[in-house]
């Protein structure tokens, strides 16, 4: 029997209007990521459990499980990558009317990107949206310069190296080229772990890692995946608060004029969630 | 615990505050971790699943009175305030042996959300740390 014919113009066209509104922490980027961390790990944990407890084909429960794994870390990934946009963004909209130096000429958005932002009339949306964050040295490169003191390179690293600064975020560098590799891996390919996927993979790992394999993580894979993302985005939210905030209060110490410490502080205070002092005015999160 | 389309408040349930449920997490053994399930204002501040003393710490910040569902066998509450020591009467105990209880915030009594027990992680984490 033939299949029925089906309207495939108008279905598919139906899908951008089937969504939710954005939770009320998706203006937060760390809570915005937690929230989404948290749900994806809840869905590998819902699923997992509830299957477990009604009579399933056990080779299949554990097929599944482990695509479902896969899933969960990818989504896991493009939380973090996601939360490192929006950091970037809003850092961008809180410095990018009192600098005039060549900041953000690191950011390359075509016009026809930029216009789509028009309407929001979002500076720091209409720079980062349109890339990805899922490389180490790129994220770096931008964050150092969006941050950087008047007229200077830069010397804040999201990912330092031994040599950079922050201190407290140092030695996440080779771990988080790792978890983007992963998911580079799943999102482009599949989760099939290449010859050339194996190759990167094996100089991070200092291991032999076989290919052609299709990646197949266990729960506990995503669970390390989750601790090192969480433990690293907040670490990343109070680093880029702090200098966010001591940037600020420089471009104040040079103009006083150009904006109110107190209202600067408590704007940035309810932004990374965390007491914020913009040139001596400290404020509390709302 | 099965799945109802109504909402806790319309359903057979008791009150506690936070403040109790925290208590009472505090008396719980360090490899009883926890996740929560479905709630926003949990779920924005911590990263679950985590140990009993990092929910307590949350949940008295939040400083809020819950609705916990009556899921005992015969379900008769109406609304009857709870204290910490009478928590553990109450736990719905699942398959793995965990115990559940399903909430919701009385300032936002449509969205029901559930506090897990993750025993499974916990035992992970602390083997973890007895490794290192």
């Amino acid at each position: 029997m033939p299949k029925p014919p089906i309207n495939l113009d108008t279905y598919l066209k139906y899908i951008p209007s089937h969504s939710i509104p954005l939770s009320q922490e998706s203006g937060v980027p760390a809570e915005h990521y937690r929230r989404s961390a948290n749900d994806a790990w809840n869905l590998l944990v819902y699923v997992e459990r509830n299957l477990s407890e009604v009579s399933v084909y056990r080779a299949s429960y554990e097929r599944h499980i482990r695509r479902l794994s896969t899933m969960v870390l990818l989504g896991l990934v493009e939380s973090f990558e996601r939360f490192l946009k929006e950091i970037a963004a809003e850092c961008i909209n809180h410095i990018a009317g009192y600098v005039v130096d060549g900041r953000f000429d690191v950011f390359t958005a075509k016009g026809s990107a930029v216009a789509m932002q028009f309407a929001e009339r979002n500076l720091g949306k209409a720079l980062c949206e349109a890339l990805t964050w899922c490389d180490c040295d790129e994220t770096n490169k931008r964050i150092r310069r969006i941050l950087a003191d008047p007229f200077d390179a830069g010397s804040f690293y999201v990912f330092p190296l031994a040599n950079q600064d922050p201190i407290v975020l140092r030695d996440r560098y080779e771990l988080m080229c790792l978890i983007w590799q992963l998911r580079h891996t799943i999102a482009h390919n599949a989760a099939v772990v290449t010859g050339s996927d194996a190759l990167k993979l094996r100089l991070l790992i200092q291991r032999a890692v076989d290919s052609p394999r299709l990646l197949w993580p266990t729960k506990g894979d995503v669970w390390y995946v989750k601790l090192f993302l969480d433990e690293t985005a907040g670490l990343i939210n109070r680093e880029v608060s702090q200098r966010l905030a001591v940037l600020l209060s420089t471009v104040h110490n040079k103009d006083n004029t150009l904006f109110a410490p107190n209202a600067k502080a408590q704007e940035l205070a309810n932004l990374f969630r965390l007491p914020c002092t913009v040139a001596g005015q400290t404020c509390n999160p709302a | 615990m099965t799945g109802s389309t109504l909402h806790i408040r319309q359903l057979p349930h008791f009150r506690l505050h936070s403040a109790e449920l925290a208590k009472w997490l505090d008396q719980q053994p360090e490899d009883s971790w926890w996740s929560v399930d479905g709630d926003p204002l949990l779920t924005e501040r911590l990263d679950f699943p985590c140990p009993p003393d990092e929910l307590a710490g949350a949940l008295r910040k939040v400083n809020g009175d819950l609705l916990l569902l009556d899921s005992r066998d015969e379900p008769s509450a109406k609304g009857d305030m709870l204290t910490a020591d009478q928590l553990d009467a109450v736990a719905y105990i699942d398959e793995h042996n965990d115990r559940v209880f399903q909430l919701s915030w009385e300032g936002t009594p449509e969205t029901d959300w559930i506090l897990i027990e993750d025993r499974e992680t916990g035992e992970s984490s602390l083997a973890l740390d007895d490794a290192e």
